[in-house]
């Protein structure tokens, strides 16, 4: 067990390899009242392909199956364990994204038996005929759910037309005839292939003992078969797959996301490294104080809900702009222009260095959140890189390097916007 | 918590908690919510983030909060019962984190009250530049209300259920209203507002000293005329049904129920919505959703104050008749006490997790306490397990028997729904 102390948050953790090869992080939340547990595999809607563990056999993965297993996993033949975690009282939820899914729960009181719940049930997988018809139906209708939902589109519009090879472009959830094709057979091979425990972590935050997780661990972790998969990189190049999409909703007034992508990916501390660079230029770019927000919002182009962020993880990586407007092409323009403008003028040292101070308050606000911490651990801890280092290099940004990620990252050509509008007469029906 | 009177119907509540690693100050405003005013307080609130009289524009305010390391500034708007809640606050990190020496909550106080009162006022009048900008910024948000179908279809339902009566007033306001205010009426306004409201102040975190109340005594010392706060029941009414229409995919449903108020206890209406509606062991979530595969959310929310219950769904628009007789059918097998021993005990536990979790978050024991105060009842959270222990399925039937469907609203594809 390696117990630390991070120098910069205070944040006490202990990080332990288990004998099966899963990887256990326990975070110390003194007087928090809730614990926030999670069991996590490092298989997300980017990984396309299944090499089946004891196996030849390669499968292609069809869209949103990472995300269908997920649902799926919470039920066995006897009981679901939503059922389970009622009598313990413990909130217990799932989600999957690109490079991870994550079964969680957080509770105030009877921790042990709700992880042993957790533990048990990601353990056993029952997938039947029926069970895997009926989650079709569900699931059918969650994708029916954000097809009307404008937040969802315009976010995964944007991923489109920004990636061309990175499956980062495809919905989590897949699509209603992608989802058709799932049986019970492949969510077994992908199962026994990607839930293996040296591909898996387990987080736990709150006001609790290692020796304790531990404890636990050692009697509920099953040895089987381990091996790590290595993240998919995908050859991805440098332009977009289409630079401008307009799409009709059922809005009252426009939505918009531009963004911009990493074609390169990294991962582990290099991917970090980017992140902590693109944080700071962002807010140098387009935080309140900049001159690209305040032309905006003065003009009436953009209003209070304009926000940005990078996102990342193991190979992908985009910043993303968005906010609601009825003139979204105008802020895509003004965006690459004062990109343009930073590039040719510098970064002046005294807006890098409160920019920087803003990232570190930032950083250091999230982590008042039990939920917040674990997920943080958990993206760390799928990337391999320490929290502690995670900190460290947030504060060992220098100007050089951000001029640097400025040239290789925000380029015009790996730029898109989409756009959600509303119906035009013609299209009302 | 402390509760140190200020000054005439303002209160500060001082919570000294050592966990979190930020400071957080909240200044909430209570008014009577009404179409006259909800408007002009909206836009207020939005005017006086703009600038004050030390740091006139935003990018100056921005660059203040920047070198107190990201302090994050805001407003909030909401609405409780018949009331608008007008909401300043700060949240910055404690000064035991920093590398430099700065007394960070001397500093973040005193930027929150020089935007709150303080304001960058030119002849009388708010800056008409930043009026007519604020103006634009809100109309935006009042348009964007129906980009978000599901919460839409939630708060429509909500303002049917209270015709006529305060609370079916929009909190962001109306864009009637909002072309007919000038910069002068707006400060005039501002003035009112300041000296009326009834104020609750929220200090969380690392505050173990007097400054913040002698700070706060000093800002209110001048004399106040506050609004007597009266929230009105609602009553039930005939029933009705409400049909829009909107390209969807997924229909919205939304049924609104009142009950009678005064009659039960507030911890026992939560205990029976977690029990029926509010957790994955819901009877609507294991029913309508798991068993019978009708929609993907079906959940429900109760407004205390106007003694209402909105349950809402998302379901296919050829199920939208068998998902209310279902919603329907699970609501009366709780008023027939249908439900298990294990079921009651599972809300309970579900009830006394979040409970226990409040105190794990600033901005929910705010939220927590603040609505205790609206409604006059003590913000002891040991007190309420008390009671949540003793309720029986008796009890939680009761409930249930007390609701009376007032209205049914739709939200569906008209084209789509005939087909």
């Amino acid at each position: 067990m390696n117990n630390k102390v991070c120098s910069l948050s205070k944040e006490k953790y202990s990080v332990i390899t288990h004998k099966t090869g899963v990887k256990i992080i326990v975070c110390e939340k003194e007087d928090y009242a809730s614990t926030y547990a999670i069991f996590a595999s490092k298989y997300g809607s980017n990984n396309t392909v299944c090499k089946v563990i004891n196996s030849d056999k390669v499968i292609k993965i069809p869209d949103g199956t990472a995300h269908f297993l997920e649902h799926k996993l919470f039920e066995n033949e006897n009981e679901d364990a939503f059922t389970l975690y009622a009598k313990t009282g413990a909130d217990a939820n799932a989600y999957t994204t690109f490079d991870k899914t994550a079964y969680l729960f957080s509770c105030t009181d009877n921790f042990e038996e709700s992880f042993e719940i957790l533990l048990n049930f990601v353990q056993a997988p029952y997938f039947t005929e029926k069970s895997v018809a009926k989650e079709q139906g569900i699931i059918g209708q969650e994708i029916k759910m954000y097809e009307d939902n404008p937040g969802s589109r315009v976010f995964w519009d944007l991923m489109k037309n920004l990636f061309v090879n990175n499956s980062a472009a495809i919905d989590t959830a897949g699509t209603v005839e992608s989802i058709a094709d799932i049986t019970p057979e492949l969510l077994y091979d992908c199962y026994n292939t990607f839930y293996n425990p040296e591909n898996m972590v387990i987080i736990v935050c709150g006001c609790i003992a290692p020796q304790k997780v531990l404890e636990l661990c050692d009697k509920l972790l099953k040895p089987k078969t381990a091996e790590p998969v290595k993240p998919e990189i995908f050859d991805e190049p440098f332009s977009v797959k289409c630079q401008r999409s307009e799409t009709e909703l059922a809005v009252d007034i426009p939505l918009f996301a531009v963004g911009y992508k990493d074609s390169f990916g990294t991962i582990g501390e290099d991917a970090v490294k980017s992140a902590a660079q693109t944080d700071i230029l962002l807010e140098l770019l387009a935080g309140k104080s900049s001159e690209l927000y305040n032309e905006l919002y003065k003009s009436g182009d953009i209003n209070s809900g304009f926000d940005f962020e990078y996102m990342y993880g193991n190979g992908f990586g985009a910043s993303i702009f968005t906010g609601i407007s009825n003139n979204p092409d105008k802020i895509y323009e003004r965006i690459l222009f004062y990109v343009n403008k930073l590039k040719q003028t510098g970064v002046d040292n005294d807006k890098f260095e409160r920019a920087k101070k803003l990232i570190f308050g930032k950083n250091i606000r999230n982590l008042n959140s039990i939920d917040y911490t674990a997920n943080k651990m958990l993206d760390l801890a799928v990337m391999d890189v320490d929290f502690e280092k995670y900190m460290q290099i947030y504060s060992g940004v220098t100007i050089d390097d951000c001029v640097e990620r400025l040239n290789k990252h925000f380029c015009d050509e790996a730029s898109a916007i989409s756009i959600i509008k509303p119906y035009t007469k013609e299209n009302k029906k | 918590m402390d509760k140190i009177s200020i000054a005439n119907s303002v209160t500060l509540n001082r919570i000294n908690i050592k966990k979190f690693k930020t400071n957080f100050i909240c200044i909430d405003f209570i008014i009577p919510l009404s179409k006259e005013t909800a408007t002009k307080a909206a836009l207020m609130a939005f005017v006086l983030k703009h600038g004050c009289k030390k740091y006139p524009s935003m990018a100056d305010i921005a660059r203040k909060a920047e070198e107190l390391y990201g302090a994050e500034l805001d407003i909030s708007i909401r609405k409780k019962g018949d009331y608008q809640v007008i909401s300043f606050y700060i949240d910055y990190v404690d000064s035991m984190f920093l590398p430099e020496s700065i007394d960070m909550n001397s500093e973040a106080v005193d930027l929150l009250n020089k935007i709150v009162f303080e304001p960058h006022i030119i002849n009388n009048a708010f800056n008409e530049e930043y009026v007519e900008n604020e103006k634009s910024n809100l109309k935006d948000i009042i348009n964007a209300r129906k980009n978000n179908k599901t919460l839409y279809a939630v708060k429509r339902c909500g303002e049917l259920i209270t015709k006529n009566e305060p609370h079916s007033v929009y909190e962001f306001g109306c864009i009637e209203e909002l072309k007919k205010i000038t910069a002068k009426d707006l400060y005039l306004y501002y003035n009112e507002f300041i000296s009326k409201a009834v104020v609750q102040i929220f200090a969380i975190g690392n505050f173990s000293d007097n400054n913040i109340a002698d700070k706060y005594k000093v800002v209110f010392s001048v004399d106040r005329t506050p609004y007597i706060l009266q929230n009105m029941p609602t009553t039930a009414r005939e029933y009705e049904e409400v049909t829009e229409t909107a390209q969807v995919e997924q229909a919205k449903l939304s049924l609104g129920f009142v009950f009678e108020p005064e009659e039960i206890k507030q911890s026992c209406i939560t205990l029976f919505l977690i029990l029926f509606a509010a957790s994955p062991n819901s009877l609507l979530f294991m029913n309508v959703r798991e068993k019978l595969s009708l929609c993907y959310y079906c959940s429900a929310t109760i407004e205390k104050l106007k003694n209402m219950m909105i349950v809402y769904s998302g379901v296919l628009p050829e199920k939208l008749g068998i998902a209310k007789e279902e919603i329907l059918h699970q609501l009366n097998i709780v008023a027939q006490k249908g439900f298990s021993k294990e079921d009651l005990e599972a809300a309970k536990a579900s009830y006394f997790n979040s409970l226990n979790s409040i105190y794990d978050n600033a901005a929910s024991i705010e939220e927590s306490a603040l609505s205790k105060s609206i409604r006059n009842e003590e913000f002891n959270i040991e007190k309420t397990k008390e009671e949540i222990n003793e309720y029986t399925a008796d009890d939680i039937a009761k409930v249930a028997q007390k609701m009376k469907l007032v209205i049914t609203y739709t939200l569906f594809n008209e084209v789509k729904g005939n087909e």
